[in-house]
């Protein structure tokens, strides 16, 4: 075992406060961005009480990675191309992992409370859950540890996507040219938090945007249609406890109401909007009815050639 | 470092309400709560609307996924909330004085949602959506 790394996330804070700081001042200066008291007090709230269940799972989730790292089946040292490789691996198991925390319901219980905002602000990347150990997000990068990358660069790595991600929660910066090919930026993060729903189950990156390119989840932003942020069914709340909960208490009504194992597995492992009497909507329906509709628009609207001839 | 994130937590919250960041949404009028309404439940074809005290709501009646809907628009801070209303949802309506509406749901997060009405009004929305107007939503 090598010398330990840093906790990057605890070194950021500092900038986190101060870039709040800005990005708030941005809002009331320059008009760009959207902040609201009560939705950044909760938002606050829930990065803080996150960061006490960090520490407090820390051990468990160190543990399974210790536990893994003792049967690797290669010995990896600390060589440059060792910390690359990791970077990559925990930047594609984040991409999975983020993806089945959209696509699996049981996942989305812990993930949908950052994605519970209405704005899209630097407040809203620390709107973290409190079950994300419940939803199993651990076990993603239990495989690298596996391979013989040490526990600890793989949480290092970790730390460092949660970082790189803080900073695109922001609709103060538009575009950023050709580094917007490689990497997740602002604007390929606001198409994520939309619910408009061609934007729907979108740009599921950490750092690098070319999983997404690779997988076919990417989604570019349209001028043409702002992002709408938040939820398809948003919160009528600000309370953080029921911000935290309400997905899992959802389950559990669905689940006491389940007259089968099926049902019990669809409203625990099915996609969100599941629902055995079809009453609700996933977002694969929600997309498809949009197209639809798309579809009808257009065949509706007179085209160049028929209006000139009319 | 971590000691000191509740005093940084509550300065930024502090920031905010100083900068103005404590504001109600409002809707203006019946087209604007159509419109919202369209955004927040894609598909909803809205036929009549009722817009609540100084615009903090609405009920809109309409149609939604081939059949007669019932949605209630609501604020939650400077954000509009919907809810398409199925009976199954609904554990109850009542009317209060000056025209209160009070929709009783399943929902966790809007478990009360309240709505000042026309007075006139009040008791046939109260009766629409007891009687299940909004089944099909």
């Amino acid at each position: 075992m090598g010398e330990p790394l840093p906790n990057m996330v605890l070194l950021a804070i500092p900038a986190f406060a101060v870039l709040v700081t800005l990005e708030i001042a941005a809002w009331r200066l320059a008009r760009r961005g959207r902040y609201e008291t009560r939705d950044t007090a909760a938002s606050l709230t829930m990065g803080i009480v996150n960061l006490g269940i960090g520490v407090a799972t820390g051990a468990l989730i160190v543990g399974a990675h210790e536990l893994a790292y003792h049967h690797r089946i290669f010995d990896l040292d600390r060589s440059w191309w060792v910390f690359l490789l990791c970077f990559l691996g925990q930047d594609l198991a984040y991409y999975w992992f983020h993806r089945l925390a959209h696509e699996r319901r049981w996942m989305w219980a812990s993930h949908v409370v950052h994605h519970s905002s209405r704005h899209y602000n630097l407040s809203t990347a620390l709107r973290q859950t409190w079950t994300g150990t419940l939803s199993l997000a651990f076990i993603f990068t239990l495989p690298l540890a596996l391979l013989g990358f040490e526990p600890i660069m793989i949480l290092f790595f970790a730390g460092l996507s949660l970082v790189y991600q803080f900073w695109i929660h922001t609709e103060v910066i538009r575009t950023m040219g050709p580094f917007e090919w490689v990497f997740n930026t602002p604007s390929h993060h606001r198409v994520h938090h939309a619910f408009n729903p061609r934007y729907l189950d979108a740009n599921y990156a950490g750092v690098l945007i070319l999983w997404d390119r690779l997988f076919g989840t990417f989604v570019a932003e349209d001028p043409a249609e702002p992002p709408r942020y938040g939820l398809v069914k948003n919160l009528g709340t600000f309370n953080p406890l029921k911000i935290a909960f309400h997905e899992w208490v959802a389950i559990g009504r669905d689940v006491a109401g389940s007259r089968s194992l099926r049902e019990v597995l669809g409203y625990t492992w099915g996609p969100p909007g599941w629902s055995t009497d079809g009453s609700r909507k996933t977002s694969a329906i929600l997309k498809a009815q949009w197209r639809e509709r798309e579809l009808a628009g257009a065949a509706e609207r007179p085209t160049l050639g028929s209006s000139a001839s009319s | 470092m971590l000691l000191m994130a509740p005093v940084g937590v509550l300065a930024a919250i502090g920031l905010t309400w100083l900068c103005g960041g404590w504001v109600d949404a409002r809707i203006a009028d019946a087209e604007e709560a159509g419109e919202r309404l369209r955004e927040l439940e894609p598909g909803f074809e809205v036929a009549e609307v009722c817009l609540a005290e100084g615009g903090a709501g609405a009920l809109v009646a309409g149609r939604y996924d081939q059949g007669p809907a019932i949605a209630v628009l609501f604020a939650n801070g400077d954000g509009l909330v919907s809810r398409v209303l199925r009976a199954a949802d609904l554990r109850g309506v009542e009317v209060g004085e000056g025209g209160l509406l009070r929709i009783r749901t399943r929902d966790f997060t809007s478990p009360v949602i309240d709505l000042r009405l026309d007075p006139a009004k009040v008791e046939g929305w109260r009766r629409r959506l007891a009687s299940g107007e909004a089944e099909h939503g």
